[in-house]
């Protein structure tokens, strides 16, 4: 990138950047590589999230555990994205209790720290190639 | 140290006492379950919590996360909306006492998010409704 000022004028009245456009794609594919990187960092922290809560989850009927799976979402621009669901009818009545059954915390305390365990280990993908990452490490 | 026990009891202290949920939801405030007869009542369970060791490997902040809903018995949600509408206003970015044996003091308390379901147990409609709060306390 060149920055000059425009020759004849006293006061500078003009900024030319040359090869603006290689810098646009220079950020463009620093972000697209960055987002290449980070899915095998959250598909990994997903799976051990599902690992731990089927493994958490009794077996009775089997349908608790059968329900848990990952979804690869398709994100706008530069995101990925996998979601951890389940889709047995009674989970959230497990999670949440029912009249004469008290609470299960499962699903939600182990999705939500891998959630942020996943954030930490992009955001430090990120920094090591120099950036400065701004988020919320909770 | 933060005793967590102590928090919960302040946040069931401060549901049992307010006259509006009381007069909506007469049965009490329980934590995980509620006493076989009990037709309107509220439940206070810990969902997730964790700790933020931040400052000289010392915990600096702990976040607990509380599921407090209302249980009503019967199809009709009216009774139900309204006790969740009281929690929230009772909780939500609201101050909590906590008294010197938590060993701690509160940070913040906030909605998180949205709970509503209806079970079906011999014959019986029950309205879930309420929400998860996080209740965040640093040390004292």
């Amino acid at each position: 990138m060149v920055i000059r000022v425009r020759d004849g004028l006293i006061m500078p009245n003009e900024l030319v950047l040359r090869g603006f456009d290689e810098l646009l794609k220079e950020l463009a594919d620093l972000a697209e590589g960055s987002k290449r990187e980070s899915e095998p960092i959250l598909l990994q922290h997903a799976r051990e999230a599902m690992a731990e809560v089927v493994s958490a989850y009794p077996s009775v009927t089997g349908e608790l555990r059968a329900g848990v799976r990952i979804v690869e979402r398709q994100a706008h621009g530069v995101a990925a994205l996998y979601t951890l669901v389940t889709s047995t009818w009674y989970a959230h009545i497990y999670e949440f209790g029912s009249v004469h059954q008290r609470p299960r915390p499962t699903f939600l305390p182990i999705s939500e720290r891998e959630r942020r365990d996943a954030v930490a280990a992009v955001a430090d993908m990120v920094e090591a190639k120099g950036l400065v990452v701004r988020v919320k490490r909770d | 140290m933060i005793d967590a026990t102590e928090v919960e009891r302040a946040l069931i202290g401060k549901l049992a006492a307010d006259a509006t949920l009381s007069g909506l939801l007469p049965d009490g405030v329980y934590y995980d379950v509620a006493p076989i007869g009990s037709i309107r009542f509220v439940i206070v369970s810990l969902s997730a919590s964790r700790g933020l060791y931040e400052l000289n490997d010392g915990e600096t902040l702990r976040a607990l996360i509380y599921v407090v809903k209302a249980v009503v018995l019967g199809p009709a949600s009216d009774t139900v909306a309204a006790a969740d509408k009281r929690i929230q206003e009772l909780v939500d970015r609201q101050p909590l006492d906590l008294p010197p044996e938590a060993g701690a003091e509160l940070m913040v308390a906030r909605w998180v998010d949205r709970i509503r379901y209806t079970e079906t147990a011999n014959n019986d409609v029950w309205q879930h409704r309420g929400g998860r709060y996080e209740i965040t306390v640093t040390p004292t």
